[in-house]
């Protein structure tokens, strides 16, 4: 038993032993750029999914002061919450277009890659515009009676008025 | 129902006057009026963060136009200079490796074996799981990626309330970093 196990061992060494003896000596050290394109990715990815979390209602809020708002002023006051990240959105999109203007005119590039610059800092401006266009469009669906970018336990709370409403007549 | 919303609406308005009187205390009571004001709206918190350090630097330093903030702007930007970040994402990635091979299904029944059989095994037993796991991964995200996604589910059937089991999974999750290596 154990002779027909080294058998097998030494047979797996001989075969793999030229296919590593290949890998060593002709495939590269390591991918240079791999690190330098992953990060710009991971901005990108970062950011996207940001807005995407602004969809969704999954940003971390401050549960704990908006449960002393009265539900009669519940819509208001969200749609006055959005349209105040919308405004920091838009203020940051602004900003990063500027910076991204820079980055063009400075026409740097990333060492490994080769990579412009602006391709990296772009993500933030078109991030933050994204944003703020769905948080503009959650504040008028607040005010419209809407769930659009509610947290899941807000559209819980909506869906069960609603259906309160529904019941009442 | 009116009772109820009546009792509701003091507390709301007392803060509202705190607010108020805030930027008569100065420029840390402008500062604090506008992020209480954001929180009370139920902005998210990287807009409290944000409107801080805005706010910071318009009334602690001389800028004054807009093109002078993009310093913060080039604050986010430096993330795709820093290598440690690509961490976070490629741990995640392993967690999601280790879970389709199973590794995570086994420490959970090893750990359900070992003291499941308790009065509140299953979360102790999950509480194991994410120790065992988080010694192996390294990583707190990947372990609450990988123990998080089969026991979360499995906790709440099993009666546990639901933000009970995500608090203890993701408190869980970070006991890796206390054992080494």
């Amino acid at each position: 038993m154990r002779r027909n196990q080294g058998t097998k061992l030494f047979a797996f060494v001989v075969v793999t032993a030229p296919f590593f003896v290949v890998v060593v000596n002709y495939f590269p050290d390591g991918y240079s750029w791999s690190k330098e394109l992953s990060l710009i990715i991971l901005l990108w990815v970062g950011f996207l999914g940001a807005s995407v979390c602004a969809h969704e209602g999954k940003h971390i809020q401050l549960g704990a002061l908006k449960r002393i708002v009265p539900p009669s002023f519940s819509r208001w006051v969200q749609a006055l919450g959005y349209l105040m990240t919308a405004g920091f959105c838009l203020v940051m999109a602004l900003l990063g277009y500027g910076y991204a203007q820079e980055a063009l005119m400075l026409e740097g590039r990333f060492e490994q890659t080769n990579i412009p610059d602006w391709v990296a800092t772009i993500a933030v401006p078109a991030a933050f515009a994204m944003t703020t266009i769905r948080y503009v469009s959650a504040a008028l669906s607040a005010i419209l009676g809407g769930s659009y970018g509610a947290t899941p336990e807000e559209e819980a709370v909506l869906a069960a008025a609603q259906a309160k409403k529904q019941e009442a007549p | 129902m009116t009772g109820e919303a009546k009792e509701r609406k003091l507390p709301f308005f007392i803060f509202v006057a705190i607010i108020a009187f805030l930027p008569f205390l100065g420029k840390g009571g402008i500062l604090a009026a506008v992020i209480l004001a954001a929180a009370l709206a139920g902005s998210p918190l990287f807009v409290l963060m944000g409107l801080g350090t805005l706010g910071s630097l318009y009334l602690w330093s001389d800028f004054r136009e807009l093109s002078q903030f993009s310093i913060v702007i080039e604050g986010i930007r430096s993330l795709a200079d820093s290598p440690t970040l690509l961490a976070i994402p490629f741990f995640i990635m392993s967690g999601a490796i280790m879970s389709e091979g199973q590794i995570s299904r086994r420490l959970i029944d090893f750990a359900q074996a070992l003291i499941g059989w308790l009065p509140g095994g299953m979360a102790m037993s999950a509480v194991i799981a994410c120790m065992l796991f988080a010694a192996i991964s390294g990583s707190s995200p990947a372990t609450v990626v990988a123990i998080g996604s089969m026991m979360g589910p499995a906790l709440i059937v099993a009666g546990y309330h639901e933000r009970f089991s995500h608090g203890l999974l993701t408190s869980a999750g970070s006991l890796g970093i206390l054992i080494p290596p």
